[in-house]
């Protein structure tokens, strides 16, 4: 039976394995430029901080198929409403979150004397920022963008929804047409493929923090 | 009075506690003292049953404490750790109040209780009443941690290094406090230490643990005059210089040859005194002393009346030593909290004191 | 046709279907809660801390798992309707609340336990009055996970025919019909925003303010 599934459905499913991973890792792309920069943006000031994440949680809590569904509407005018538009913009407006959040809180929590001894030194703030601050608060950030990828491989199956591709395929398709072996295929590779990449994520960060033993103890 | 009888505790791989018997009288200040891994904390805990002894008996007052509900006997007893261990969701009203709590009182009482002990502790109690442990420094929450330890106003107090983890100069802040405290309240404390200075300055009597075993207990000066051993003499090796010495309480050093009349008394009778040392109390006040061998040389009574410092009995003898340098006077009268005159010192007493125990 | 209108004219079956949601949303939170608590505690006991920290480390690799995985594996297995949906989502729904219950109890100060007991609680005044209450902000975070995944993956989980709210999103975007999807999203993302500030003011009232992290 296995073989079979693999026959008739192989090719298709490496195809949108593809699709998945490319539609993932665009979203994080965008969303880490936008939300460490934000997090830069705010990390001075606190109450401004305080209405950008407030914002951005209220995006967060938004359930993903209405997120989906409301871009499908907002894009329509432009022609956009459907296919890997909406589904990359949704995928990236709930990654902000996790992200914005963790690049602020590891930016407040670098320890002030160090950012001290860095300006006493004769560092421009953007030097500070670039050379201290950031490389300090790299672990936290990892962690968000971690979270937000392993969100994104799950959120990314309902893309299949607006013709966004993918493998959420497998799954729904599967449940109109009772077929459980596709259910089944779509879900293990889905599962496996968010194990590998959180697996994947966190491998490259403790290369990254090999490299620096102290800041072990910071990472969540 | 808590009585250890041949207590052991054994675990799989080591005796952490080796047929301990150990009288602890009341109303004092003990001291277990040891090197880390002598047994001093596990012996502490068996007190309270946090740890249960393999063998052995643990009475208080003569009841053994394997009779009682062990929830019960915590409740009726003291408990101070090192850590402090304040609980950070509860205001230091909810703290100090969680054992009373646990017996049953009511709010009105339990807020009562806990102004009456933060002002015991020192504390404004309208300003600390409602704060927050993360919101108090070291020394603070350590006095709110003594001040809950007392809230059911136990007779027993079991302390675990409880000033440890305090900067050195709160540190002795922290003892100074404690040791008022102790003389206005006068607990039966067991109070675990591996700070030579601290339990020269603390206890009324100090236990010397090592390997589990006891290999001492007495006080301070007679540990210090007749060490048991070689671990023993080592242990307050360090202890012996001359500044270590000067941190002994004054208390315990005390000339107690004295007699205490009223001036009057002195007039009449002075000469024939007991002690050669006659010390003038009238009423409340001492007036000064007179050393008998000049009442019969001196014409004028009021020359041989001499004038003297006082010194609290919790004062260290360097203390005492300097007060009596800067005033110039040749003796101080060594009183205690409530009044009673502990004995005297002088200059020539310390020096000699020094020289007998730095041998 | 707008989406306001659209709901004003259907009410009565709109009405039926935020009962659907809420009912799935509601029954699986409660039970992911009742287990995920009591699991958290008893794996965070002294004597059975290895395995804690195992349930730790296992939970939090779950979460790399997707949702919308959940139903369609659960679906497999017990097929279509909304008792499909409420097993997957309480199963799922575990997860977030098992791994900070136990992660947060683990966490407890050792000796914060031994001056508890040292004072005379019993083991369950520990755990109730020390133990929870300082777990309690990680506690109620996992819960708002909990929750708004659920509220999300129940508006999914109308593709195994489980009813709520989804099934009026899906329709419209078959059917093409923008009023339908706005109604739709709308009442989702408002019932998922309100119980998330429900349970913000809740998280609020039940910690204590002594440990906020801000004054």
């Amino acid at each position: 039976m296995v073989e079979t599934f693999i026959a008739g459905y192989g090719a298709e499913m490496l195809r949108r394995t593809l699709q998945h991973i490319s539609m993932v890792g665009v979203a994080l792309v965008l969303a880490a430029s936008i939300g460490v920069s934000l997090g830069i943006v705010i990390s001075g000031h606190e109450r401004v901080a305080r209405w950008v994440i407030g914002a951005a949680s209220v995006l967060f809590t938004v359930p993903s198929l209405a997120l989906f569904a409301l871009l499908v509407v907002a894009l329509a005018p432009i022609r956009q409403g459907t296919g890997i538009v909406p589904a990359v913009t949704a995928l990236t407006l709930y990654s902000v979150l996790p992200i914005v959040r963790n690049t602020w809180v590891a930016l407040r929590q670098v320890d002030p004397s160090t950012v001290q001894a860095a300006q006493g030194m004769g560092m421009t703030s953007g030097q500070v920022m670039l050379r201290v601050k950031l490389p300090l608060a790299l672990p936290l950030i990892m962690a968000g963008v971690r979270n937000a990828a392993v969100m994104d491989v799950g959120m990314a199956t309902i893309a299949t929804l607006i013709g966004g591709g993918g493998l959420g395929y497998f799954i729904f398709e599967g449940i109109a047409r009772a077929n459980r072996s596709m259910v089944t295929a779509g879900t293990i590779v889905i599962t496996l493929l968010g194990l590998v990449v959180n697996g994947g994520l966190l491998a490259a960060e403790e290369a990254l923090m090999s490299g620096r033993r102290g800041l072990r103890e910071q990472r969540r | 009075m808590i009585e250890l009888d041949s207590v052991t505790k054994r675990y799989r791989d080591k005796t952490s506690v080796d047929g301990l018997s150990l009288t602890i009288p009341d109303d004092a200040i003990t001291i277990l003292l040891g090197p880390s891994g002598c047994g001093k904390t596990t012996t502490l805990k068996m007190i309270n049953r946090l740890i249960e002894p393999t063998s052995g008996d643990i009475r208080i007052d003569g009841r053994s404490v394997f009779a009682m509900d062990p929830i019960e006997l915590r409740r009726s007893i003291g408990y101070v750790i090192q850590e402090i261990g304040l609980f950070p969701h509860y205001t230091v009203e909810g703290n100090i109040g969680v054992v009373p709590g646990l017996l049953g009182w009511g709010r009105v009482r339990i807020r009562r209780r806990a102004e009456e002990l933060l002002e015991l502790v020192n504390l404004d109690p309208s300003v600390y009443l409602g704060r927050w442990p993360r919101e108090l420094s070291g020394g603070e929450s350590q006095r709110v941690g003594v001040a809950r330890a007392l809230a059911a106003d136990p007779r027993v107090l079991l302390m675990d290094e409880p000033f440890g983890a305090i900067d050195p100069i709160n540190r002795r802040s922290l003892q100074d406090f404690f040791l008022r405290l102790q003389s206005d309240l006068k607990r039966t404390v067991v109070f675990v230490t591996h700070d030579i200075g601290e339990a020269i300055k603390l206890g009324d009597r100090i236990a010397i643990m090592r390997d589990g075993r006891l290999v001492q207990i007495d006080t301070t000066r007679a540990l210090l005059e007749h060490p048991a051993d070689a671990f023993v003499e080592d242990l307050l090796g360090a202890t012996r210089s001359a500044e270590q010495l000067l941190l002994y309480r004054a208390a315990h050093y005390v000339d107690t040859a004295f007699t205490v009349m009223t001036t009057e008394e002195m007039r009449r009778s002075g000469v024939q005194a007991q002690a050669p040392l006659i010390i003038l109390r009238d009423g409340d006040v001492i007036s000064g002393y007179v050393e008998k061998g000049k009442l019969t040389t001196c014409e004028d009574l009021q020359e041989a009346v001499c004038r003297f410092e006082i010194v609290s009995g919790n004062a260290t003898l360097l203390e005492a030593v300097t007060t009596l340098l800067e005033s110039g006077r040749g003796r101080a009268v060594v009183q205690d909290a409530d009044g009673t005159i502990l004995g005297t010192l002088s200059v020539p007493m310390v020096a000699e004191i020094m020289a007998k125990v730095a041998r | 046709m707008n989406a306001f209108q659209y709901l004003g004219r259907n009410w009565p079956e709109v009405s039926a279907k935020i009962v659907q949601h809420l009912g799935m949303v509601g029954i699986a939170v409660a039970a992911s809660l009742v287990v995920g608590l009591v699991l958290g505690i008893v794996v965070s006991r002294p004597r059975l801390q290895k395995v804690g920290r195992a349930i730790v480390g296992v939970t939090g690799v779950a979460q790399a798992i997707p949702s919308v995985a959940v139903i369609a594996l659960m679906f497999v297995y017990t097929g279509i309707g909304p008792r499909t949906a409420v097993i997957a989502l309480s199963i799922y729904g575990v997860v977030p609340i098992l791994f900070n219950v136990s992660s947060a109890l683990l966490l407890v100060p050792a000796d914060m336990r031994e001056a508890a007991g040292g004072m005379g609680m019993t083991p369950l005044q520990v755990l109730m009055r020390v133990e929870l209450p300082l777990a309690s902000q990680s506690i109620m975070a996992g819960l708002r996970t909990t929750v708004t995944i659920d509220v999300s993956t129940a508006t999914v989980a109308s593709v195994i025919g489980a009813g709520g709210l989804g099934d009026i999103i899906f329709v419209g975007l078959s059917v093409v019909r923008p009023d339908m999807i706005m109604a739709g999203t709308l009442l989702v993302a408002s019932i998922a925003i309100l119980s998330d500030v429900l349970l913000a003011l809740l998280q609020k009232s039940v910690v204590s303010r002594g440990l906020s992290i801000q004054s």
